[in-house]
C-alpha cells in the first residue's frame, strides 16, 4: 500500500515532537531536581508506602511502635535501592523522566483532588478539562475577531476607521489578566452584575442547562479580558497581514480576470494566506497556555493554572513538576493537531516538501 | 471600424510626494487582428496604460478619464460591475509580468486556467477543466499538469500557462505586459513563437508591451513609443523600423546593435524623467540633441501621410 | 518578503518616527519615566530602597492607607493632611511634689471636613533614674476640655496610640455623654470625640489646644515630644497600610522596571539574532541542532519553568531575569531571522567579502547582524511592556523579591490586604497606572516603528 507522503511527512513530525517532548520533560526534572527536590520526594513517598503496607500487615501487628520504625526504615531502604534511588544523579533522572512520560507523577504533598484522590495525575486530570474549555474558547474567539475584523478593515486602508484601530493597538501592550481586575472592580464590586470568579455559582443548579449557563455566565469575564486584551492588535496584525497579501500579483490577476470581489477575497487572499495564519493561531493557543496560571488566580478558575498556584503556595512539589510536564505535553498536542491542520492547507506541504511550524 | 479606439485616455495617481501623471492623453487605435507593440524606458507609463485600459486602477488614483471605444462601444462608461462581468477576460484579457508570481500558489493550475469560463461563460466545472486541458495543449504543456500547482511548474511553463489563462475565453482583445522579461534568453523565443503561432491561428489582437524594441519588432504589426506618459510616437513596423521620426524612437533604435552591419550604437543622455513633475513643454527638450526654442510648448501629435504620427515639433509643417 | 533588502539608516528612522504624532506620545512618556528613573537614583536613596520599603520604622510619621491628596478635587471633601503638634518652649515650670512640671501648650489650627484618621504622640526621654510622667490635655475650639490620659515614658523614643486605646475611648464615650445628657447609640473614634460637634456631628473647624504636662525628676532629664493628627490624604499617590508613601514606591520601581524590561529584550533580540545568524550563515548540522532547539523551547512551558526556578531556588530579581533571558533565547523568532539571514547570505556584498578572504565571524559580525537590526527594532520595542509585565504576573502569584521595591509587587500587596473591599483604590490604581503607561509608551513607539520598517507597507 502506498503511503501517501502527507502522512510520513506527519509521521515525521509526531516522532520528533515526541523526543521533543522527551528532552523538554527531561530539562524540567532536570531543573526541579538540582537541588534535590524530587529525590526527596520520591524517597518519603517510599517511606510512606512501605509504612502503610507494614501496618496493614498482619505479620507485624505485635511489633512495638519502636521496632515498626525501625523495620519501616530498613524496607525502605531495602525498596529505594530496588528502584535505583541511592544510584548517582543521571540514572535517577533517567528514572524520573519515565515516570512522567508515563503520567506516573506520584502524589501531592498537601493537595488533594475534589474527589480525594492524592494523586497527581487525578488533580491534573480533574482540573485540565476547564482549562482547555476557557483558553480554547477564548482563542478561537479572537483567532476570529482578527481574521474577519483584519480582512474587512484591509478592504478600509487609510480610512478613519483603519486609524483608529491603529490609534488603539497599544491597548493590547496590557495582557489580558491584568484587564480581567478591572473588569472584576467593574462589572462586581461596582455593578454586581457579573460574578468575580470560579467556575459555576454556589450552589450549583441541578439542571443540566442551568448548570452549563451558569459556567457560562462565569466564563464571561475572564473570556472578554483577553478578548479586550487582544482586539485592536489583532483586528491591526492580521489587516497588516492581508493588505500584504492583497498585493501579490496574482491577487491584480484575479482581478483583471474580472472574478467577483468575493471569490477574489476568499480564494487568492485568504487561501494563500492560511498556512501562516496557522502558524499564528499556533503561537496564540501555546501563548495562552502559558498566561493560564495567572488568568486563572485572578478569576478563581479551576483549572490547571490555579492549581498551579495553589500548589505554588503550598509548595507542593510534585504537583508542581506535575503540572509543568503536563503543560508541555499540551503545548506539543497542539502543534501536532495545528501542523495536521497546515498540511491540509498547503499544497507544498502535501507534496512532502518543506516544514510546516 | 477599428476594433480598440483610444482617446485621450488619462490616469493620474496620487502618491505622498505629489501627482503621478502616469498615462497623460494617450490616443491610438488597433485594427482585429493587429498586433500593437508599444515600447518604452522602465516608468514611462506602459504598465500603467495597460492597467488603464483594463481599468485595473491604483488605490490612489485621481484622475482617470478618456474614452476607450471597444468595437463602438465606449467602455469608460460601463459600471464597474457591467465592466467586470462583460469587459474583463470576456473582450479584453491580459498577461502579466513576471509569471511567476502571476499564479495563485494554493489553486491548481487547471482550476485557474478554466476560471473564467466558470465565471465569465457558466460553464460547469467539469467542462471547464475539459476546456482547460485543451487550452493548456494548445500553449505546449502536457494535459496531465491540469492538476499540478504551480510551485511544480518551471517559470517557462508558468508563463505558457498564464497564456492559455488569457486566450480560454477567446476574447477580442489581449494586452501583454512584458510576458517574456523575467525569462531566459531560450524560454523568451518559445514563447514567442508560441504566441506567433497563436496570433496567426486564431487572428488574435495583441498590445505587446515591452521595453525590448527588438523583442517588439518580431510580432508587432504597428509600433508605438512611450515617454513619460505620453504616446510619442505611432507608426506601422514598416514606417516605425525604416524611417523613425522622433528624435528619441531614433536614438532607441541606433542602441539596439544589428547583427550583420557594423553600426555605432548610440546611447541616450540623461535619466528618464519624473512622471510626478514632468519637464514643461516636451518632454524629451531635456535629453534631446535637436531641440529648438519652440520644444518649450508641448507639441501637438502630427500626422505626416496620414498614418505616422509624430509628437515632435520638427515635423511641424508636413501635416 | 524580503524585509531586510531596505537600507534602513537610524538617522532616517528617527526622522520618521518623529512624524507619527503617536509615536512621539510614547517619547514623551519614556521620557518622562526615563527621568524620573533617573531622579529616583540619584536623588533618593535608592541602593537601600528595598531595606527601606521592609522596614516599619522608617515610616512612622507618615498616615496610614491615605488617599492621594487631589483626590480632594472629586469627593468635593476636603480631607485632611498630617497636621503636627509640636513641642515649643514650655510654658510654665514649676514644682509639683518632688517632681518638676513643665507644662507646654501648643495650637494648631484644623479647618478639614473629616476627622484625622489616627492621633499619636511621640517621646524621646532621657532621665537618670524615675520615669517622666506625662498628662496631655485636649482642648477643642468649642472650649471642651478632654484628659487624653497620664502615661509614664521609658528612655529613648515611646510612642502612645491613642486610637487604639479602647479604655480611653471609653471613658471619654462616658464623659461626653454625661455633658450631653443623653446616651450616644454609635460607638465612637477617638478622632469622633476630639473633633466632631457633639449636637451636629460635624467636624469642628477651629484652634485646637493640646496641653502638655511632663513630670520629672531631676533637672536635667529631658523629654521631646511631638503629637501628629494623622491626615487622611498624603502626597501625590497616596501611602499603603503600612505608611510607606506610594509616590516613592513608585518612584523606586520606575528604574526597575524600565531595566528589566530593556535588559530583557536587548539581550534576548541580540542573543538571537547572533543565534540565528550562526544557524542561517553555516547551515548544515549546526543549523539543525539550532532548529531541533527551537522546537525544544517552544514544547517547554516558559511561565511554569520561570515559577517552578524562583519558588525552589529562591526569588530573586535578577536571577529571574538571567533565567528569563536563558528560556527565550531560542524562541521562534530564531526561525523568522534565520530567514532574513539566508536571504542576506546569497547577497553580491557578501560574495565579494569572501573573495576577499574576510573571515566568517568578519562577516557575521560586519556585514549580516548590522543588515538585520533595523527590522528586529520594533518587535524590541513591542516586547518590553510583555517583560514588564512578566515581573509583575510574578509578583501577582506571590513570587516577587523582597529585596527589591517594583510596582507589581505593590499591586500584589494592595489585593492580598483587600484594598479594593476596604475601599483604598488608590493602593491598587496607582502602581497599575505606572504598569500602563508604561507599556502604552512602548506600544506607541513600537507600533509606529512597524509601520515605519516595512517596506511593503511604505509603499502603499
Amino acid at each position: 500500500m502506498k503511503v501517501p507522503p502527507v502522512v510520513k511527512v506527519l509521521v515525521k513530525r509526531a516522532l520528533i515532537l515526541f523526543v521533543i517532548v522527551l528532552i523538554a520533560t527531561y530539562i524540567t526534572i532536570l531543573v526541579a531536581n538540582v537541588g534535590g527536590y524530587i529525590d526527596d520526594l520520591k524517597k518519603k513517598e517510599i517511606e510512606f508506602q512501605v509504612a502503610q503496607a507494614v501496618q496493614n500487615n498482619p505479620q507485624y501487628k505485635d511489633l512495638s511502635p519502636v521496632e515498626k520504625t525501625a523495620l519501616i526504615k530498613k524496607l525502605a531502604q531495602v525498596e529505594i535501592k530496588r528502584q535505583g534511588l541511592d544510584q548517582p544523579f543521571i540514572i535517577r533522572s533517567f528514572r524520573y523522566l519515565w515516570d512522567a512520560i508515563t503520567l506516573d507523577l506520584g502524589r501531592a504533598e498537601k493537595m488533594t483532588s475534589d474527589s480525594g484522590s492524592r494523586s497527581v495525575r487525578v488533580i491534573i486530570l480533574e482540573r485540565l478539562p476547564q482549562t482547555i474549555l476557557l483558553f480554547t474558547t477564548a482563542t478561537v474567539i479572537n483567532f476570529f475577531i482578527g481574521l474577519f475584523g483584519g480582512l474587512s478593515l484591509s478592504r478600509k486602508f487609510g480610512s478613519f476607521l483603519d486609524r483608529l484601530v491603529i490609534y488603539l493597538s497599544p491597548t493590547s501592550a496590557i495582557p489580558g489578566w491584568f484587564y480581567g481586575i478591572f473588569l472584576i472592580m467593574i462589572f462586581y464590586t461596582w455593578l454586581h452584575v457579573l460574578p468575580p470568579g470560579g467556575l459555576v455559582d454556589y450552589p450549583p443548579p441541578p439542571d443540566p442547562v442551568g448548570y452549563v449557563l451558569s459556567v457560562l455566565k462565569h466564563m464571561i469575564l475572564p473570556l472578554l479580558s483577553w478578548i479586550v486584551s487582544n482586539f485592536f492588535i489583532g483586528i491591526y496584525s492580521n489587516r497588516t497581514f492581508f493588505l500584504l497579501y492583497s498585493t501579490e500579483d496574482y491577487v491584480e490577476v484575479a482581478k483583471a480576470k474580472g472574478l467577483p470581489p468575493g471569490q477574489i477575497e476568499r480564494r487568492y487572499i485568504l487561501r494563500p494566506a492560511l498556512p501562516p495564519i496557522i502558524t499564528q493561531f499556533a503561537f496564540a493557543v501555546v501563548f495562552s497556555w502559558s498566561g493560564a496560571i495567572i488568568t486563572e488566580t485572578v478569576f478563581n478558575w479551576p483549572g490547571l493554572g490555579l492549581a498551579y498556584y495553589q500548589a505554588i503556595n503550598l509548595v507542593d512539589v510534585p504537583v508542581i513538576v506535575g503540572i509543568t510536564v503536563v503543560f508541555g505535553y499540551l503545548i506539543a498536542a497542539t502543534v501536532f493537531i495545528l501542523e495536521i491542520l497546515y498540511g491540509l492547507v498547503d499544497p507544498r506541504i502535501k507534496a512532502g516538501l518543506g516544514e510546516a511550524l | 471600424m477599428a476594433l480598440l479606439e483610444v482617446n485621450d485616455l488619462v490616469m493620474y495617481y496620487r502618491t505622498r510626494k505629489g501627482t503621478v501623471k502616469a498615462v497623460d492623453h494617450v490616443s491610438f487605435e488597433i485594427e482585429k487582428g493587429e498586433t500593437l507593440a508599444i515600447v518604452g524606458e522602465s516608468g514611462c507609463g506602459k504598465s500603467s496604460l495597460s492597467r488603464a485600459i483594463i481599468r485595473l486602477l491604483p488605490r490612489n488614483v485621481e484622475v482617470y478619464e478618456g474614452k476607450v471605444f471597444l468595437n463602438g462601444t465606449n467602455i469608460m462608461e460601463l459600471s464597474e460591475e457591467q465592466f467586470r462581468k462583460e469587459i474583463r477576460w470576456r473582450k479584453i484579457s491580459m498577461v502579466f509580468q513576471g509569471a511567476l508570481n502571476a499564479l495563485n500558489p494554493v489553486l491548481k493550475v487547471g482550476e485557474q486556467v478554466a476560471e473564467p469560463l466558470i465565471i465569465h461563460m457558466g460553464m460547469d466545472k467539469k467542462e471547464a477543466i475539459r476546456e482547460a486541458r485543451e487550452m493548456i495543449k494548445q500553449v505546449g504543456i502536457a494535459e496531465a499538469f491540469v492538476d499540478r500547482y504551480p510551485f511544480e511548474l518551471s517559470g517557462g511553463m508558468r508563463q505558457r500557462i498564464v497564456i492559455a489563462m488569457a486566450l480560454i475565453t477567446d476574447p477580442d482583445l489581449v494586452i501583454l505586459d512584458e510576458p517574456t522579461s523575467a525569462l531566459d534568453v531560450i524560454t523568451q523565443a518559445n514563447v514567442m513563437n508560441l504566441l506567433k503561432r497563436l496570433k496567426k491561428e486564431r487572428d488574435l489582437t495583441y498590445i505587446f508591451i515591452t521595453h525590448d524594441i527588438a523583442l517588439a519588432s518580431e510580432l508587432a504589426d504597428k509600433m508605438a513609443t512611450m515617454y513619460a506618459g505620453q504616446v510619442i510616437e505611432l507608426a506601422d513596423s514598416e514606417s516605425y523600423f525604416g524611417k523613425p521620426l522622433h528624435p528619441y524612437t531614433q536614438k532607441l533604435l541606433g542602441s539596439v546593435p544589428t547583427l550583420r552591419e557594423d553600426k555605432e550604437i548610440t546611447s541616450i543622455p540623461g535619466t528618464p524623467p519624473n512622471l510626478l513633475n514632468p519637464p514643461v513643454g516636451c518632454r524629451f527638450r531635456p535629453r534631446c540633441d535637436q531641440a529648438m526654442e519652440i520644444c518649450e510648448e508641448e507639441p501637438p501629435m502630427f500626422s505626416l501621410d496620414g498614418e505616422h504620427r509624430v509628437k515632435c515639433w520638427l515635423y511641424r509643417g508636413e501635416e | 518578503m524580503s524585509v531586510v533588502s531596505e537600507e534602513l539608516s537610524l538617522k532616517g528612522v528617527v526622522k520618521e518616527l518623529l512624524s507619527y504624532k503617536s509615536a512621539i506620545l510614547g517619547l514623551i512618556i519614556l521620557a518622562g519615566l526615563i527621568v524620573l528613573s533617573i531622579y529616583a537614583i540619584l536623588f533618593t536613596p535608592f541602593a537601600e530602597s528595598g531595606a527601606l520599603w521592609n522596614d516599619q520604622q522608617v515610616w512612622l510619621k507618615y498616615p496610614r492607607t491615605a488617599a492621594p491628596e487631589w483626590t480632594n478635587i472629586f469627593s468635593g471633601k476636603k480631607l485632611p493632611k498630617n497636621v503636627y503638634v509640636n513641642m515649643s518652649k514650655p510654658v510654665n515650670i514649676s514644682k509639683e511634689g518632688t517632681r518638676i512640671k513643665r507644662t507646654y501648650i501648643s495650637e494648631f489650627s484644623f479647618n478639614y471636613d473629616d476627622t484625622p484618621s489616627e492621633v499619636i504622640f511621640f517621646f524621646n526621654a532621657s532621665y537618670e533614674k524615675l520615669r517622666p510622667k506625662i498628662s496631655i490635655l485636649w482642648i477643642r475650639p468649642d472650649g471642651e476640655n478632654l484628659s487624653l490620659g497620664e502615661y509614664k515614658i521609658r528612655k529613648g523614643g515611646t510612642s502612645i496610640y491613642l486610637s487604639n486605646n479602647l479604655r480611653l475611648i471609653s471613658d471619654l464615650q462616658e464623659t461626653i455623654e454625661e455633658r450631653l445628657g443623653k446616651k450616644v447609640n454609635k460607638s465612637l473614634t477617638l478622632e469622633d470625640i476630639l473633633f466632631r460637634d457633639f449636637r451636629t456631628g460635624d467636624v469642628m473647624k477651629g484652634t485646637y489646644t493640646v496641653r502638655l504636662d511632663v513630670l520629672v525628676k531631676n533637672e536635667t532629664d529631658r523629654v521631646e515630644w511631638q503629637g501628629i493628627v494623622y491626615g487622611k490624604v498624603y502626597g501625590l499617590a497616596g501611602t499603603d497600610d503600612k505608611r510607606r508613601p506610594l509616590h516613592l514606591g513608585l518612584l523606586w520601581g520606575a528604574p526597575i522596571a524600565l531595566a528589566f524590561g530593556l535588559v530583557a529584550s536587548l539581550s534576548i533580540t541580540f542573543i538571537q539574532l547572533i543565534i540565528s545568524a550562526i544557524s542561517g550563515y553555516y547551515g548544515g548540522k549546526v543549523d539543525s541542532v539550532i532548529q531541533r532547539l527551537t522546537e525544544i523551547y517552544m514544547i517547554l512551558p516558559f511561565l511554569p519553568m520561570l515559577v517552578l526556578v524562583q519558588l525552589l531556588y529562591g526569588m530573586n530579581l535578577w536571577r529571574l531575569l538571567l533565567l528569563l533571558i536563558v528560556l527565550s533565547i531560542f524562541g521562534t523568532s530564531v526561525k523568522t531571522y534565520r530567514v532574513w539571514v539566508m536571504q542576506l547570505k546569497s547577497y553580491p556584498y557578501v560574495e565579494a567579502a569572501k573573495a576577499y578572504g574576510a573571515s566568517n565571524m568578519r562577516i557575521i559580525f560586519l556585514y549580516i547582524l548590522p543588515r538585520l537590526i533595523p527590522p528586529t527594532i520594533p518587535s524590541l520595542v513591542l516586547a518590553v511592556p510583555g517583560y514588564v509585565f512578566l515581573e509583575a504576573a510574578l509578583a501577582f502569584l506571590g513570587l516577587s523579591d523582597v529585596n527589591i521595591v517594583t510596582w507589581g509587587r505593590i499591586v500584589e500587596e494592595a489585593f492580598s490586604e483587600g484594598a479594593l473591599y476596604k475601599g483604598y483604590y488608590h493602593w491598587v490604581l496607582m502602581p497599575s497606572l505606572m504598569l500602563v503607561i508604561t507599556a502604552i509608551s512602548f506600544a506607541l513607539i513600537g507600533i509606529a516603528l512597524d509601520r515605519i520598517v516595512n517596506p511593503k507597507l511604505k509603499e502603499m
